[in-house]
């Protein structure tokens, strides 16, 4: 049951990148997960949710799919690292998974780090927070 | 759940790249078509409803601006533009040709457009029609003559356009008035600018910038006397080899629903 409902909110966060927002959601849903979960399934969902993407929009599948494993994979390591749930090792997770994905994609622009960058790390840290003290 | 293991991090790379690459082959079409077909509805509706969030939001935000008069004055404004353009072009191909008088120019024969549908919009355009509709990489979308980018990949139901504003994009231009020749270019930032214009030549406010016209016949470049956009603002130092401006595209972009595609081979 849950695992169809976090399906579902990736295949709506997919659907609304490509469609509507230039803001990678998807992205931040996936990092959010890989911080939260000690599992398998930030790395499953990492997967699917960049075929989705791609899909969405027209793009060259399995291509977001590899650097969204990337990130997953980075934050999985760093986060044995330091303490579960410390908020400056959430927050540097989102904006640096952010940084990357953005120059990757050849969308990095320094005028826009506060649009595009700092704004939506703030509102997943928020996220972070009320998903945290929710489970 | 069972705790990642480093086997299945390996194995869903692979399987990504391996995607990758049957992707670019063609050969995920059999899978990727009829999918496609179901999800267009699906991407038309959620396109319709956060166009309609957004600017009944932005409606909501300019209420006492009258912003349906606002509108109406932009709407005309760009019509205006892109008849000037026209106007001004024509101008001069008249004056070219009455002191080339005796000459007889070939005539060019009307490019056939094909009209497309947008269904998604965020740093690119996702266009209802694909391969199979005849769309190619390359194809040239336009609405009414303003230029608003190019087909940079398709499928065979849909195709993606890349924008002007794409720091991808590059297209010869000039302006209309000064005639200064430049790049048209987009940043990372989103914004349009007009590039690599030497110092000598003049860049003025409101002057009006349209492509100088460079097909390739390979499916590269963009055709001449397409209206770019409008110069905003110009960043001319001394010490610069060149000097460039800011372009305010034509085209409210959030309120394009409808876009026509012409060939460029």
């Amino acid at each position: 049951m849950r695992y169809a409902l976090l399906l579902t909110i990736s295949i709506l966060a997919a659907l609304v990148e490509a469609t509507s927002l230039a803001l990678p959601l998807t992205l931040l849903l996936i990092v959010l997960m890989a911080i939260q979960r000690d599992d398998q399934l930030p790395l499953v969902f990492g997967f699917l949710a960049g075929v989705m993407v791609d899909f969405f929009s027209v793009g060259t599948i399995g291509q977001t799919s590899l650097i969204f494993l990337l990130i997953v994979t980075a934050i999985m390591v760093y986060k044995r690292k330091f303490q579960s749930g410390n908020i400056l090792f959430v927050f540097f997770a989102i904006f640096l998974s952010l940084i990357f994905f953005l120059a990757i994609t050849n969308q990095f622009s320094f005028n826009q780090v506060l649009s595009k960058i700092l704004l939506p790390t703030m509102v997943a840290l928020l996220i972070y927070e009320i998903w945290t003290k929710l489970s | 759940m069972k705790k990642p293991s480093f086997g299945l991090l390996v194995v869903l790379l692979i399987f990504s790249f391996i995607l990758v690459v049957l992707g670019n082959l063609g050969w995920l079409g059999p899978i990727k078509d009829p999918l496609e077909k179901i999800i267009i509805p699906a991407e038309k509706t959620t396109y319709t409803l956060t166009s309609f969030i957004s600017q009944k939001t932005v409606s909501l935000l300019t209420t006492f601006q009258k912003d349906e008069k606002i509108q109406n004055l932009v709407d005309e404004r760009i019509l205006l533009l892109s008849q000037l353009a026209d106007q001004e072009k024509l101008r001069q191909e008249n004056i070219a040709l009455k002191e080339q008088l005796g000459i007889q120019l070939p005539i060019v024969g009307k490019t056939p457009l094909r009209e497309a549908k947008v269904i998604g919009q965020s740093t690119f355009l996702i266009l209802d029609q694909g391969a199979e509709e005849g769309v190619s990489v390359g194809d040239i979308v336009v609405t009414k003559n303003i230029l608003i980018g190019k087909i940079s990949q398709t499928s065979t139901n849909l195709s993606r356009a890349t924008l002007l504003s794409s720091a991808k994009s590059t297209v010869k231009a000039h302006t209309l008035t000064t005639k200064a020749v430049g790049v048209v270019r987009g940043d990372s930032s989103g914004n349009i600018i007009f590039d690599n214009v030497t110092l000598e030549e003049t860049l003025a406010v409101d002057d009006v910038v349209i492509t100088a016209g460079d097909l390739d016949g390979t499916g590269g470049g963009f055709p001449p006397n397409l209206m770019v956009g409008k110069i905003v603002s110009v960043e001319k130092k001394e010490s610069s080899l060149f000097q460039k401006a800011k372009i305010e595209q034509a085209v409210d972009l959030s309120r394009l629903s409808t876009v026509f595609m012409m060939a460029a081979k």
